[in-house]
């Protein structure tokens, strides 16, 4: 990873949560589940053996992601957050085309699309990151191009 | 012809005896729903055999008004012995069959219960009773209740109105007997989500939670058996309810992943020797976008129905052709945005448009050469496809192949997004008559004719 990441305050406590989450209790919780299932026998046959091994493989995968993340990350801190300019961290209003959209820039590691927090490296965070209130933005893609105007930074 | 198809190639090993008992049972009701189907059927009249084929579409309006059973969803209509119009309810004209279909339901309605599906009991058991009674509402409610947990699903009864060509009101018989697909429900679940949660912020500005979202369920499933329309045709998507007065009670999407497959070996063919793409668009990943176009498909036809019930409805016999074109350019203009917030890139949107377009053409040569229900797709493609024609998005060469301004498809598929919503808050039925109209032609598409109909109508 070499690449720096930004994560949010809140971004960064989600993920040593999630982080200890794994390694305290489903790291334990899965490995008995294996065991329990080995008891049961042939493990050629055994369904639950499979998919508990196919959990163990994500937790593993997961937990060496979350720790890669944190050991590369720029923590965004509510002083590095400003009303002025958009950044990491802030909460923008936008308008495009008459329509009115609102979303919280993060870093890529915490985006969440569903739930409104828009990465710094997509097209939209990417433009949006320095614009000032009022100001049009131009997004551009391969094949179209949308202007979005701030109305707010929050 | 029966008009029941069965899928033998989904794999049934996962599933419980019980579950595995009841879909050879359940398959029955679907071949019964098959049978009636052929009865209502009728290509060579616009009104099917739902009204004698021979009495005009005038003289039917009339005696309406003094019997309202003639345009009754639910009425076979027949000349009575004194000459008059008379409407004979389904559960009458079709009594045999709804009587065999009953007493299946009734039988595997108990076999849930004692496996701990209550609700699904209650659904089995409440068709039963709408079967005979000609009146839907309750089994639907339940049946828009019942999340993935149940493993095996069917959907059956009188459902669309596609065959009644004249009135547009009467509903065939049709069924589709599924299983729940885990694997695909997990992975395509947080891409519906997704969908779902970006669908309504083009529509109306800020996000809005519309009453019904709560109830909104997303199905992905293999098909089994299908009959009646889906037999004939069976699609890679379905939105319930179909009827709009049952909106409020929630909104079911069931996507198809079997069958997207098969669909999509045509498509990927139309793909590769209509358009004339560069090797790295041809090596793109068409599944996926196949999965994306339909599921958002779905969504913004759910999404726009839920916010206007009352506006569709004014559109008339047009509804249902403007549904499908309002959905379809909505669905790009979604994609746009989750390019816009990174969920996926330039490049795959780029895929998505060339697989709408594919899934287009398949469309509109299909709906061209058949009779059944699809014409009413066909008819939205056709509007699609000669307005980016005319516009020079799209070229059709010498050598009838076809060359992509993607900037341009994106810009004209915008402006059409926009006014189809304008027209729609207007209920402005003359402006879609005419957009319909307008576009009618299929004379640019016909020099696709003889490449398209070798891919799609090959045996």
């Amino acid at each position: 990873m070499s690449e720096k990441l930004y994560l949010t305050q809140s971004g960064h406590k989600k993920l040593k949560e999630e982080l200890n989450h794994l390694r305290d209790v489903a790291r334990v919780e899965v490995a008995t589940k294996i065991r329990d299932a080995r008891d049961l026998g042939d493990v050629l046959e055994n369904t639950v053996y499979d998919s508990s091994l196919d959990e163990q493989a994500y937790i593993e995968g997961r937990i060496g992601e979350i720790e890669a993340t944190l050991a590369n990350s720029k923590i965004i801190s509510d002083k590095d957050i400003t009303l002025d300019i958009v950044g990491i961290g802030n909460v923008v209003v936008v308008e495009s085309d008459g329509r009115i959209d609102e979303f919280t820039i993060v870093g890529s590691a915490e985006a969440d699309p569903m739930k409104r927090l828009i990465s710094n490296e997509s097209p939209v965070g990417k433009s949006l990151i320095g614009a000032k209130k009022n100001q049009l933005v131009e997004v551009k893609t391969p094949i179209f191009t949308v202007i979005y105007k701030v109305i707010d930074i929050k | 012809m029966n008009y029941y198809t069965e899928y033998n190639d989904v794999g049934l090993s996962k599933l419980k005896g019980w579950e595995r008992q009841v879909i050879g049972i359940l398959k029955e009701a679907v071949k019964i729903c098959g049978l009636i189907y052929a009865k209502q059927k009728n290509a060579s009249c616009a009104g099917g055999n739902f009204y004698p084929c021979d009495v005009p579409k005038e003289q039917i309006e009339s005696a309406s008004k003094t019997n309202p059973e003639i345009l009754s969803p639910y009425t076979m209509v027949e000349i009575g012995s004194n000459g008059e119009l008379v409407g004979i309810k389904y559960s009458v004209k079709f009594k045999d069959e709804i009587a065999q279909m009953c007493k299946i339901v009734e039988e595997v309605s108990e076999v849930y219960k004692a496996n701990g599906f209550d609700l699904y009991s209650a659904y089995l058991k409440q068709i039963s009773l709408d079967l005979k009674n000609d009146n839907y509402e309750e089994s639907e409610k339940i049946w828009l209740k019942i999340d993935w947990k149940v493993k095996v699903d069917i959907k059956f009864g009188p459902i669309e109105t596609y065959q009644d060509k004249l009135f547009g009101v009467k509903k065939a018989f049709q069924a589709n007997l599924r299983i729940t697909d885990d694997v695909d429900s997990n992975n395509i679940g947080e891409y519906i989500d997704l969908a779902y949660a970006l669908a309504d912020i083009s529509r109306t500005g800020k996000r809005k939670k519309l009453p019904s979202e709560k109830n909104l369920i997303v199905r992905v499933d293999k098909i089994i058996a299908a009959s009646g329309w889906h037999a004939d045709l069976t699609p890679r998507t379905s939105d319930y309810p179909k009827d709009m007065s049952q909106i409020g009670n929630g909104s079911k999407i069931l996507i198809y992943t079997n069958n997207i497959a098969l669909k999509q070996k045509i498509i990927s063919q139309i793909i590769s020797e209509i358009f004339i793409l560069s090797d790295s668009d041809l090596a793109g990943n068409y599944d996926i976008a196949a999965i994306r176009v339909c599921t958002l498909h779905e969504i913004c036809e759910t999404v726009s129905r839920q916010e206007h019930p009352e506006d569709y409805g004014n559109f008339g016999g047009i509804e249902d052709s403007f549904t499908e074109l309002n959905a379809s350019m909505a669905s790009i203009k979604i994609a746009s945005h989750q390019v816009l917030k990174g969920v996926f890139s330039a490049e795959d949107y780029k895929y998505l448009i060339i697989e709408f377009l594919a899934g287009a053409l398949r469309g509109w040569i299909y709906g061209k050469s058949t009779s059944s229900g699809l014409r009413l797709f066909s008819d939205s493609y056709k509007v699609i496809l000669n307005l980016l024609i005319e516009k020079g998005a799209l070229k059709i060469t010498k050598t009838n192949r076809i060359e992509i301004d993607l900037n341009a498809v994106y810009a004209y598929v915008d402006i059409l997004n926009k006014n189809l919503h304008t027209y729609l808050i207007s209920r402005d039925k003359e402006a879609v008559e005419n957009l319909f109209l307008t576009y009618s032609s299929n004379e640019e598409l016909d020099k696709l004719s003889e490449t398209l109909g070798k891919i799609v109508f090959k045996k």
